[in-house]
């Protein structure tokens, strides 16, 4: 078998890999706790945000954590134009649950194709930007990843606190929980909505912004991360931001000693009949109601 | 001046018309009832006093300020809080941060430990229970709830759906209890219920709803002496 530096060291990578999917997760399974939305554009705001985070570092030579905060700012407010372009002509429509199906779809895939035309088919990857490596009984983590994992956690953290304690945050989750008990207590639904989706597409692309300096950045590189966010929501609870945390960092983990135990191109597999067991035993997941 | 009137209120869903010619009003500082049995469009009316469903025609004025076009999270700005039936709670927050969202609009954020001690003072029960998940509370905690959570609005006018709804007869006495205090302190309520011998006995004024239609009006004592009200709703 293995040593047991290099398990401990393939967890502790799964914990990097998870703070990013729990960006994406979170917020993910936040628009569907909210809007009942279910966001299929979300890869796109990843990649999007990967994007930002490459040309702010390549072309303004910005560190990791500055590209990270410049695409959470910018698809922050790129999210709350999508929503309030795409999105809102639709609610309270007849069968606008579906249609927003269909319109995220659709913008994933003009997205795609849009970055396709301006940033080219080209794989791009970053230098290393922090140099070295923290070695801690025999594991390894390069600086990089170091503050891949520390910028995660603090916006998870970050995330946590606006939900729990902020007046917006509270709102929000008032709104998953009672809409029509949050139009009577004044709350401005629809404002919700938009800095919801804001909030969602800024966090997503911060996932995306943070793995760009170890993986590389190309079009369609939200698809992976969209699948593993569905896999994360089902297994933690449909709108559950709880459970999104505690699924990303698990999957994230899940997935790296699969890849050390069997090999990386089973991952997803295996992630999938994990989610396929949890439907069956536990369908509401670890937090979900009912 | 009254504080809320409605004057050829229209109002339903769609293409299904629920009231019809609505006229009422509500003076400041009592209970006014509006009675009727279940299905003649009591919470229609609420909800359309409230915002959530757009009037089709006629007009709604709260404090000389016309609000039949005004969106729900403006009429609560304006004063006019509504406890619909069940309470309006969100059941997986704790009742603390069900209470403090009840002060959701920016000038109550503010007093919101002040409303909290007044709210408490008058539902010392919820102090004890205020870091419960709210979907765990009985139903009459969870109406105790709707209306501290109503009250942490501070708001001109409270509309009360139902509060007996649901109920154990006893814990009906309390919460009618509470309504009484609440309106004590100056705030004026619109009370809506099924149960007729209860509501006479709050309020001052009430109308009777049937069919979406107001039939009969008067001061409480005259209710009770007509006969079509003895006869339909008290059973006598």
């Amino acid at each position: 078998m293995f040593a047991a530096s290099i398990l401990i060291q393939q967890i502790v990578y799964g914990l990097v890999i998870g703070s990013s999917y729990v960006l994406m997760a979170a917020g993910f399974s936040l628009i569907w706790g909210i809007m009942g939305v279910l966001n299929l554009a979300h890869g796109e705001f990843y990649m999007l945000g990967a994007y930002i985070a490459y040309y702010a570092s390549s072309l303004l030579g910005f560190n990791p954590i500055m590209s990270a905060i410049v695409a959470l700012v910018a698809m922050f407010f790129f999210g709350i134009v999508f929503e309030r372009a795409l999105l809102s002509p639709l609610y309270g429509r007849k069968g606008w649950e579906m249609s927003t199906v269909l319109i995220t779809v659709g913008a994933s895939i003009l997205i795609q194709n849009l970055a396709l035309v301006i940033f080219g088919e080209k794989y791009k990857g970053l230098p290393m930007y922090f140099e070295g490596e923290l070695e801690i009984w025999k594991i390894v983590l390069s600086y990089d990843r170091l503050v891949v994992f520390l910028v995660g956690i603090s916006l998870i953290a970050l995330l946590w606190y606006l939900l729990k304690y902020t007046r917006v945050g509270m709102a929000m989750r008032a709104v998953s929980q009672n809409q029509e008990g949050a139009y009577l207590t004044g709350i401005n639904v629809q404002k919700i909505f938009y800095l919801a989706f804001g909030l969602s597409a800024a966090f997503a692309a911060a996932g995306g912004a943070l793995l760009a300096p170890i993986y590389f950045v190309y079009p369609t590189v939200g698809a992976g991360p969209l699948l593993m966010a569905f896999a994360i929501v089902i297994f933690g609870g449909f709108g559950s931001v709880k459970g999104a945390i505690v699924a990303g960092f698990l999957l994230g983990v899940f997935e790296s000693l699969v890849v050390l135990m069997v090999s990386s191109a089973w991952k997803d597999v295996f992630v999938f009949i994990l989610v396929i067991i949890v439907l069956t035993v536990r369908p509401r997941g670890l937090f979900g109601i009912q | 001046m009254y504080l809320l009137s409605a004057d050829g209120l229209n109002c339903g869903y769609g293409h299904s018309q629920v009231l019809w010619d609505i006229s009422f009003h509500v003076e400041e500082g009592g209970i006014v009832g509006i009675i009727g049995s279940n299905g003649a469009g009591k919470t229609t009316l609420l909800r359309t006093l409230s915002g959530l469903v757009p009037a089709q025609s006629g007009k709604i004025e709260f404090s000389g300020e016309r609000i039949e076009q005004l969106s729900p999270h403006k009429i609560v700005e304006r004063g006019l809080s509504q406890i619909p039936e069940g309470g309006g709670i969100f059941p997986y927050m704790t009742v603390l941060e069900n209470l403090k969202l009840g002060a959701f609009l920016p000038w109550n954020w503010k007093r919101i430990s002040q409303n909290l001690d007044h709210v408490f003072q008058l539902f010392p029960g919820l102090e004890d229970r205020k870091s419960q998940m709210a979907g765990t509370l009985s139903g009459g905690e969870r109406q105790m709830l709707g209306i501290g959570k109503g009250l942490m609005s501070a708001p001109k006018l409270l509309l009360i759906d139902e509060p007996s709804s649901g109920l154990a007869p006893k814990l009906v006495l309390r919460v009618f209890d509470n309504i009484k205090e609440i309106q004590k302190h100056n705030v004026t309520i619109l009370l809506i219920e099924q149960n007729v011998q209860y509501c006479l006995n709050m309020a001052s004024r009430a109308y009777v709803l049937e069919n979406g239609r107001i039939v009969l009006e008067g001061t409480s004592d005259e209710l009770i002496g007509h006969e079509h009200v003895r006869k339909a709703y008290l059973g006598i």
